[in-house]
């Protein structure tokens, strides 16, 4: 390890299949502009002639924004592998010039955000950062153990299977060249944003059919969701009711989203792009043949339904 | 103060004016004062099930474009019941011929008038359905035990609940008991499963009903009808609604045809 580098508006990440840059979805651009021109000064040696797949989550990426980070890269000697992107706009600007892009977000930046913010709450962490550079202040970098747990890994899985050349950011990669570090160096000014802390919309009645909601963040239903009702939400979606119209969690493409409900007879039920049928006009005539709670997930390509277990 | 019930269903031809003129016919007998109001403006109907088409002058139209000096004129007066009255739909103009706004001042007129007014809904969710539903107080949501007529009482129903209509009743019409027993229709708890509404009656399938309707004399007048029956049971439960439930199971029909004969059928007609 020659250096240890920090940044504020992304998390690098080794992994077996090259490196991962994740921008915060809440960071300047210039800001991650900035950053992004010092990754080969930061990282001598290591960052030669590599290519990099960028995470830009749920930030709208203009086309001369991309471009930027193109050029930046260039002037580094460093390349581009490809985007995991939510927007269709930004998916859309990168296959224009020839790269990959798919739909899907690892949130890596937030969840080593939580992370830090646990650290912090327990014990001090073990100083790591030897010799941080300049405008790193005194907060210390995370430790390398700090990686996406459990939840996380079932969606990287089905991103490595559906583009390859997506890192899987497991255990083991955390021993590869690249240190992953990061702090937010604004600590006690800028509060970043958490998984936890996204929106949740909370309805307390039955949706009938024509009604739909449509929410930036999760929905809770506490009622029936009829035939011919919708739920469209970027984020995760509870029913506690009888589960039989259209659901359609990580509707902006967020594949880590699921779909909780106690009784499952849906009509079409979906996750970020992919989707699942429920047996024709079954609803109506049929009991839920899946009882107690369940969960429907992404796995790989497909909508898997499980049981969640008992505790 | 009388009460404004309008009889809805979303999809055409699930029995809403049989309903209407039943119900009507049903109230008057026991003694209510009633008014039917047909909505349906350019497809007049209502007239036509209660016989009464050829004693037309003035229309709902005329009413709220203040062509008759106040709605009295309009109403015909049903010579078989003391206490009916209809009031007819215009049949050559169009659904924007009404406002909501003036269905609502009509209906709070008739309400000092009358013990009930009941308004026949036309299908759909468009204007004619949102005149209907102006100035109600109450719905009955007709449906038919059919996946299409179910999943447009749905839709009825959450427009009714936008329109802080709170008490909404359901009436299963043409219900074929052996086909529920034999699983290849919707039975009551499928429906109520769905709509998740109150229950006002059970309507069964009956040739009858189609002699009646095109003789002009409501099935609720029929004794021998079992849809009249039933009609019988729902005007009770709408009046108590105490009233038991009848489920049209075919081995117990016999059984209430007796019950209603004897409690009922002395009083209708």
């Amino acid at each position: 390890m020659a250096s240890v580098a920090t940044y504020s508006s992304l998390v690098l990440k080794g992994t077996r299949h090259g490196l991962l840059a994740s921008i915060r979805e809440d960071a300047d651009w210039p800001h991650v502009l900035a950053e992004l021109a010092r990754l080969s000064q930061d990282h001598p040696g290591f960052l030669t002639d590599a290519s990099i797949t960028f995470d830009f989550g749920w930030r709208e990426i203009t086309e001369e924004q991309f471009d930027q980070v193109i050029t930046s890269l260039h002037s580094q000697g460093l390349s581009c592998n490809g985007i995991l992107s939510t927007s269709l706009n930004t998916r859309t600007i990168a296959e224009e010039r020839g790269y990959r892009a798919i739909i899907g977000r690892l949130g890596l930046a937030k969840h080593q955000g939580r992370r830090m913010r646990q650290e912090k709450e327990e014990v001090a962490p073990a100083p790591q950062a030897s010799t941080p550079t300049p405008d790193v202040i005194e907060q210390p970098a995370a430790p390398a153990e700090v990686v996406p747990q459990a939840p996380a890994s079932q969606i990287e899985e089905s991103v490595e299977d559906s583009f390859d050349a997506i890192p899987a950011a497991q255990e083991e990669s955390v021993e590869t060249s690249i240190e992953p570090s990061t702090s937010p160096s604004q600590e006690g000014v800028h509060v970043p944003r958490f998984d936890d802390e996204e929106p949740t919309l909370y309805l307390r009645k039955t949706l009938r059919s024509g009604q739909k909601v449509v929410f930036a963040g999760n929905v809770v239903l506490l009622g029936d969701l009829n035939p011919g009702a919708a739920i469209e939400a970027d984020g995760d979606i509870i029913v506690m009711g009888q589960l039989r119209g259209t659901v359609h969690a990580g509707a902006e493409g967020d594949l880590t989203s699921t779909i909780i409900t106690s009784s499952l007879r849906p009509t079409q039920l979906r996750i970020a792009d992919r989707f699942w049928q429920g047996e024709r006009n079954q609803s109506f005539f049929k009991k839920s043949p899946l009882s107690g709670t369940l969960k429907a997930r992404l796995d790989g390509d497909s909508v898997v339904v499980e049981a969640l277990p008992a505790r | 103060m009388g009460k404004v019930i309008v009889v809805t269903s979303g999809k055409g031809g699930v029995g809403k004016t049989t309903a209407t003129a039943n119900i009507g016919a049903g109230l008057a007998s026991q003694g209510h004062s009633v008014v039917l109001i047909d909505t349906d403006i350019g497809l007049r109907n209502l007239d036509l099930v209660l016989g009464l088409e050829n004693r037309i002058v003035f229309d709902l139209v005329d009413v709220v474009e203040g062509k008759c000096r106040s709605f009295r004129q309009a109403l015909i007066k049903d010579k078989r019941f003391e206490n009916l009255h209809i009031l007819a739909s215009a049949q050559s103009r169009e659904k924007d011929a009404v406002k909501p706004a003036q269905m609502k001042k009509l209906c709070t007129e008739l309400k000092d008038a009358f013990d009930y007014i009941i308004l026949d809904c036309p299908a759909g969710i468009e204007m004619g359905f949102k005149n209907a539903i102006a100035g109600a107080d109450e719905a009955i949501v007709v449906t038919n035990p059919e996946v299409s007529a179910v999943r447009d009482a749905d839709r009825i129903v959450g427009l009714l609940e936008a329109a802080e209509i709170d008490t909404i009743r359901l009436i299963l019409n043409r219900v074929k008991p052996g086909l529920i027993q034999r699983g290849q229709m919707l039975s009551v708890e499928d429906v109520q499963d769905i709509l998740s509404i109150e229950l006002l009656g059970q309507v069964p399938e009956d040739e009858r009903i189609v002699h009646s309707s095109n003789k002009g004399e409501p099935a609720i007048l029929d004794g021998k009808s079992r849809a009249g029956m039933a009609y019988r049971n729902i005007v009770a439960r709408i009046l108590d609604p105490a009233v038991p439930m009848v489920s049209p199971q075919a081995s117990i029909w016999a059984k209430l045809r007796r019950v209603f004969t004897a409690d009922l059928g002395a009083q209708v007609g």
